[in-house]
């Protein structure tokens, strides 16, 4: 990343836009507190406007659907989700994990095996993981990978209610993607920086439409 | 946050787990360490007198084997899925991920043990009835010692691409006095007349001190990116 300054607020949706490597990945990794910025800060600020001095604190209000499914191929659905409730101390991670993997169609295939689940069904789990801890922060790195059209369509509907619940979201994806409909803002990369921003309160459609037409 | 005891638990569990089900490390690791065993006592064929003398050290290197194979993917298993990063994304201290794994690969490494000792007894013919519990204490602090090391290695060597190289490159070095103290403890239990040698046996417990202070000390620098 090169001199990248951006201020997000609470409630955006923000769509990371961008050729194949210009930093989308490595932003949302620095974001989530997963790798550390040679230079620069990231800083998550409470309601009120004062900094979260706690990494721990902020972790908490994360949400983070990456490259890989960040999911244990031997342990079965329920397993996995509930060992993540359990880690991020979430209140009876028993059924707050039924309640997921029903929410995410896996409710039928809740003691099966990562390892034999399609490609879509670990994304879907992936995402059911990743919004388990109701995160206020949604950090999605090409969250449709996988999906089919069922799974786009709650996919989408997941991301609409989220929006809707205030959760800030930061989601890198294609141009084309039809979840981009729900960005309230549109930031390209190249080469690490930044290359256009429709900014808080701008309208994203104008940059959204000229990157389609280029994609 | 939760507390690092209540994380260290669920991420023990969830080892234990993964372990039970898969049965990768515990099931290579006794066949692997009997091989050796049996290939020693071939090698030597000692009468009892050998038996006593050099028994510690076959004994001792052959959980040494056993420990540089199971704590290899101790880290690495964490890899297929970015898993690890699942963790370093949860509010729990980076100690608690350390310790989680530290702990299940100490009840795994005895757990090797637990077969090794009766089964170096018959072959090499040296009693153990009679010293039963000062072994396991010998044998809990020097496993303790072996585990820490290989568990703070296997997190360093985990990104390597030659990690199953590197690891014993990096490890046995760093054992030599362990090993040592742990044979010199054990050969005290295996003499004529058994005794706890209480020198080596606090030069166990201060290795494993130091070396788990210096985890902890660690623990942030080792489990992040």
């Amino acid at each position: 990343m090169r001199g990248v300054t951006l201020e997000i607020r609470a409630g955006e949706f923000v769509a990371l836009l961008g050729p194949n490597g210009a930093g989308k990945t490595t932003l949302l990794r620095i974001a989530s507190l997963l790798a550390a910025p040679t230079r620069g800060t990231v800083q998550f600020r409470a309601g009120d406007g004062s900094a979260l001095s706690d990494s721990d604190a902020a972790k908490s209000l994360i949400g983070v659907v990456g490259h890989s499914t960040l999911l244990y191929d031997e342990l079965t659905a329920a397993e996995n989700l509930e060992f993540f409730a359990k880690l991020y101390g979430l209140g009876d991670p028993s059924s707050r994990t039924g309640a997921a993997l029903e929410d995410c169609g896996l409710g039928k295939r809740t003691n099966g095996i990562v390892r034999t689940f399609s490609r879509g069904m670990r994304q879907r789990l992936a995402i059911a993981k990743a919004l388990l801890n109701d995160p206020r922060i949604v950090l999605l790195d090409e969250p449709a990978a996988g999906l089919d059209r069922q799974g786009l369509e709650w996919f989408s509907a997941r991301l609409a209610q989220l929006r809707d619940g205030g959760a800030t979201v930061m989601m890198s994806t294609h141009a084309r993607n039809e979840s981009l409909e729900l960005a309230t803002r549109v930031v390209a990369l190249v080469a690490g920086s930044v290359a256009e921003d429709s900014g808080s309160g701008g309208d994203p459609a104008p940059i959204l439409a000229r990157l389609r037409a280029e994609a | 946050m939760m507390s690092t005891a209540r994380a260290t638990a669920i991420l023990l569990g969830k080892e234990l787990r993964l372990e039970l089900r898969t049965r990768e490390l515990l099931g290579a690791t006794i066949v692997f360490a009997l091989i050796v065993e049996v290939l020693f006592s071939f090698a030597f064929d000692p009468s009892p007198a050998d038996a006593r003398r050099i028994g510690p050290g076959l004994l001792w290197i052959a959980f040494l084997f056993a420990g540089s194979l199971m704590l290899n993917p101790s880290f690495a298993r964490e890899q297929p899925n970015d898993t690890l990063d699942a963790l370093r994304l949860a509010p729990i201290s980076s100690f608690a991920i350390l310790l989680g794994k530290l702990l299940a690969n100490l009840i795994f490494m005895l757990a090797v043990e637990a077969i090794l000792v009766p089964v170096f007894s018959i072959l090499y013919n040296v009693p153990i009835a009679g010293i039963v519990g000062r072994l396991a204490l010998v044998m809990l602090l020097g496993t303790l010692g072996l585990v820490i090391t290989g568990t703070v290695f296997s997190a360093i060597s985990a990104q390597a691409r030659m990690r199953e190289l590197l690891l014993p490159l990096l490890l046995l070095p760093v054992l030599a006095p362990l090993l040592i103290a742990s044979v010199e403890a054990t050969a005290a239990l295996f003499a004529e007349e058994p005794m706890i040698d209480r020198t080596w046996v606090a030069f166990l417990a201060g290795f494993d001190i130091v070396f788990m202070t210096a985890a902890w000390l660690l623990c942030d620098y080792l489990i992040s990116e």
